[in-house]
């Protein structure tokens, strides 16, 4: 689990505020979902989505790549709305 | 007596080396795209960012100085703190206009608009006996981002910095 540091909050939330139709959360707020995210990514998420790629193509990819289709996944669920 | 108050932006106004305080037409991040006219946005950071410039104290000043901020954002939520630093220069041939250290630092905090791009005012009064008539102010306005008071998630977008003062 990492604590994200004060640059890189800075950075997600100069992201976030242009995106969002009203910004009606302070820092604390955004920080706080922001690290919420990230612990459930580094204690759940990380393994498991490992793990769903391996159950559908056993020792086809490695880590490197895992991460590009889950990166890729991501960007075609929530930036384009699939 | 009758109190004015006199705009300190000008051709001497430039942003800190930060890289998150920069000029930009207003119609990037209003919605309505008709005003156009510069802005200096100031970005959400966890640092002291700032905009430096300078003026002229005017003829017919004698005291009750304060500095007004006016900014708008998006955000209808957070606080923003704003902090004035400055150093008046006066004299011909006496004093020097590279000196180290600020003269005084006054805070500010202002809360976020009820509604996106409200016009908002932040005030903060100076001490008024550092300032004498033709002297040169040499200023820095920061957002201060490290403030745990600077709580606003989004860009404040400054559209003014006004120096009132009253006269005799």
């Amino acid at each position: 689990m990492a604590t994200l540091t004060a640059p890189q909050l800075a950075e997600l939330r100069r992201g976030i505020a242009p995106d969002v139709a009203a910004v009606n959360f302070n820092k604390p707020q955004v920080n706080a979902a922001l690290q919420a995210v990230e612990d459930w990514f580094e204690t759940t998420a990380r393994t498991e989505i490992g793990a769903a790629i391996e159950t559908a193509a056993p020792g086809v990819f490695t880590n490197a790549q895992k991460r590009v289709i889950a990166k890729y996944w991501l960007r075609q669920k929530f930036d384009r709305g699939g | 007596m009758a109190t004015f108050r006199m705009p300190i932006l000008g051709w001497a106004t430039v942003p800190n080396a930060s890289g998150d305080v920069f000029l930009e037409s207003y119609d990037v991040k209003a919605t309505n795209d008709v005003w156009d006219a510069l802005v200096v946005v100031f970005n959400d950071t966890a640092t002291r960012i700032g905009l430096a410039g300078r003026f002229t104290v005017p003829k017919n000043f004698v005291g009750t100085a304060k500095i007004i901020v006016v900014w708008t954002t998006t955000a209808t939520s957070g606080n923003v703190v704003w902090d004035f630093d400055y150093r008046a220069v006066g004299g011909d041939n006496s004093e020097s206009l590279d000196q180290s250290g600020t003269q005084e630092s006054v805070t500010v905090t202002d809360g976020a608009p009820g509604a996106a791009h409200r016009r908002m005012e932040a005030s903060v009064s100076l001490t008024s006996s550092n300032l004498a008539v033709d002297d040169e102010v040499e200023f820095e306005l920061f957002r201060d981002g490290a403030d745990a008071g600077d709580t606003m998630a989004a860009a404040a977008l400054l559209f003014q910095v006004l120096f009132e003062y009253a006269d005799a």
